[in-house]
């Protein structure tokens, strides 16, 4: 397969999730519920999830095929920047996670969505049991999702921390580079006023060769200064902005 | 479109629900019979402190599941105040009360049978035991002894349940179910007594199971960091979700029995390890002792994978209800009185939590934590506290603890559907 027809399949495979977001939906896990059943709850927010518009969900075989590979079951993460970790190792936008419950007497469903930078949003929704009316299994779980949809946080919601050096940097490199223009602009202002014949000095004999030689000497200083300041703030602004393209998410 | 993308989850839902009803029969009744005393029938027993305080926890956490729970318990002034309305609901532990209860309690297991139900009966004592000179095991009533012949002939034999639960808590309680060693009779008597000791043994009774806190001579422990006996405290915990192992909602006899193993392994001081009898019922060696997805009056609290170490719930009266040491990858659910207001407490931190309803979930891995000074502060008193459920339970802890006995594991723990 050339690189040509790779990139094109590539970009065939992604074409579904154009426009929406990448999501991945893990197997539930059971808690005093059957495999099945816990597979039924499953089956039930899956269809919430892809008929909701902006998510595009990967299919559960992609999903469970990744699962096999890890084991068989992700690793049971402490805090939220793993769960976030695990979204991006599985190449998703947004994970969620679930729970289903078969306790006294009815089912829920416990539901976790996390983004790739470990933002969480929570929901707990019984699906039947004493007090609900029964038949509303199917629309409680698509309520379910709902609710984790309406709750979640944008993506990209939360500026990450540390995006001040390429600030500075290109700060300080403009600053010098206005710096070394004004000068540039003071040195050819000096080298004008040289290029007069008296540059400005009046006088004869050793005290006019004094004021020129210090003329001359001013618009060199200046001239070097520009120089200097123009070089520094070019690499400056070059540091500044290897630093914003490194840190791109 | 979206009706008849619809129509195949609807009948899938229905086939579930029809499928579950189908397999719920014969339903379950369960009863419980609890009775707890302090006072000891011998002058030399000095009055325990926390037996009461067990009894009123038994009857917090049967009553919440079972159709009928009876009380029989002098509670003592912190007891009746700690469980407000609760003595009001208590009958005395005397034979007569014990005879009028399990009279009661039978007449309705007969009924439940004869309508094609399982009814299931708790039998729990907390309190003083003692075997006696002929080896006879007997727990105190506040008006005398009741012995391992009253055990059988008044508890056991006349028993209409389809299963029995014996939890007794109390020193010497092997004796009071099993019997063991030398007879004290004359060798010409041997054969007698012996056939009349054979009707006073478990094997008997297939139907019946024992959860027994000491296998020897052994006097219980109380610990007043939690206002409880060591074994019930665990035994409650256990019953509360904690040993289910599997994340299948039962905890069997096999989930108890390594769960308390698991909580005194750290226990190094042999003075404070507990040494307890479990023993299934010889019937069903499968036998829940209690299963989280029967209709129950709790709230329940999830434990998600990623939580991890010693955790416990206290309630709003400062009570420790229940308490574990989670391996992280474990899923576990707790069975709680929907009440009142609890904490979920750990290493320095704690977080609150309340059941709307009975019935209603909260997931512990969402609730929001925050330091815990009363828990830095560390005024408890002996090495219970840092030893106790100082070793993780979880499945592998469960198959090591079920390899080392040779005895066959629950079913592995339940698994997402991995299949596309």
């Amino acid at each position: 397969m050339s690189l040509l027809s790779f990139a094109l399949a590539l970009s065939l495979a992604q074409a579904p999730c154009r426009g929406g977001e990448r999501w991945v939906l893990l197997p539930f896990q059971p808690v005093a519920l059957s495999t099945a059943e816990a597979r039924q709850v499953e089956d039930a927010v899956r269809r919430a999830a892809e008929g909701t518009s902006g998510v595009c969900l990967e299919p559960r075989a992609d999903t469970v095929a990744k699962v096999r590979a890890q084991g068989g079951r992700l690793p049971g993460c402490v805090d939220a920047a793993c769960r976030g970790a695990q979204a991006k190792a599985l190449g998703a936008q947004r994970l969620v996670r679930g729970v289903a419950l078969g306790v006294g007497g009815g089912r829920s469903v416990a539901l976790t969505l996390v983004d790739r930078e470990g933002l969480e949003s929570h929901t707990l929704v019984e699906l039947s049991g004493e007090g609900l009316p029964p038949g509303q299994e199917e629309a409680r779980a698509r309520e379910a999702f709902q609710e984790l949809w309406k709750t979640r946080l944008p993506a990209g919601a939360v500026k990450r921390p540390g995006g001040v050096w390429p600030t500075v940097l290109l700060a300080a490199g403009g600053v010098a580079l206005a710096a070394g223009v004004g000068f540039g602009l003071a040195a050819r202002n000096t080298e004008a006023v040289l290029s007069q014949g008296n540059a400005g000095c009046t006088g004869e004999g050793e005290a006019f060769r004094s004021c020129f030689t210090g003329r001359l000497r001013e618009g060199q200083r200046q001239a070097r200064t520009a120089n200097v300041l123009m070089g520094t703030g070019a690499l400056l602004g070059a540091g500044g902005a290897v630093f914003f393209v490194w840190e791109l998410p | 479109m979206r009706p008849l993308r619809c129509a195949p989850a609807a009948l899938l839902w229905l086939a579930l629900l029809a499928g579950s009803t189908a397999s719920a029969a014969p339903a379950r009744a369960a009863y419980a019979l609890i009775i707890a005393n302090n006072t000891g029938t011998e002058p030399k027993q000095a009055p325990l402190r926390y037996a009461d305080d067990d009894g009123a926890r038994y009857y917090e956490l049967f009553s919440s599941r079972t159709k009928e729970t009876l009380f029989l318990s002098v509670l003592d002034a912190d007891t009746q105040a700690l469980h407000p309305g609760l003595a009001a609901r208590t009958r005395p532990p005397t034979r007569a009360a014990l005879k009028e209860a399990l009279r009661q309690l039978n007449a309705r297991m007969a009924e439940d049978k004869a309508r094609g139900d399982s009814p299931v009966l708790y039998f729990v004592f907390t309190g003083h035991g003692k075997r006696g000179p002929a080896g006879e095991g007997a727990v105190s009533l506040l008006d005398g002894p009741f012995t391992r012949t009253d055990l059988y002939s008044q508890v056991i034999a006349p028993s209409t349940a389809a299963f029995v639960h014996l939890i007794v808590d109390a020193c010497d309680s092997y004796f009071f179910v099993n019997s063991r060693g030398a007879l004290p009779v004359a060798p010409a008597q041997v054969q007698a007594v012996k056939g009349l000791l054979a009707t006073r043994e478990l094997a008997r009774y297939p139907n019946v199971g024992a959860v027994l806190s000491t296998t020897r001579e052994q006097e219980s422990h109380e610990w007043s960091a939690i206002r409880s006996g060591v074994f019930s405290h665990q035994v409650l915990s256990a019953l509360s979700g904690a040993a289910d192992v599997n994340a299948d909602g039962r905890v069997e006899y096999s989930e108890l029995s390594a769960f308390v193993a698991a909580a005194n392994q750290g226990v190094e001081d042999v003075r404070g390890r507990l040494e307890v009898s479990i023993q299934p019922p010889a019937l069903d060696r499968a036998a829940a002792l209690v299963d989280l997805g029967d209709e129950a009056r709790l709230g329940f609290l999830l434990l998600p994978a990623g939580l991890e170490g010693r955790l416990w719930v206290e309630d709003a009266r400062g009570l420790r209800v229940a308490e574990l040491h989670k391996e992280r990858e474990r899923s576990v659910v707790l069975g709680l009185p929907p009440s009142q207001g609890y904490f979920l407490r750990g290493a320095g931190r704690e977080a609150s939590f309340r059941f709307a309803r009975a019935g209603a979930v909260v997931d512990g891995g969402v609730l929001s934590w925050r330091d815990n000074a009363l828990a830095a502060r560390g005024a408890m008193e002996d090495a219970l506290r840092d030893r106790l459920f100082s070793v993780p339970f979880g499945p592998r802890f469960y198959n090591g603890y079920m390899a080392s006995l040779g005895q066959t594991p629950v079913a592995p723990e339940q698994q997402p559907d991995l299949s596309p």
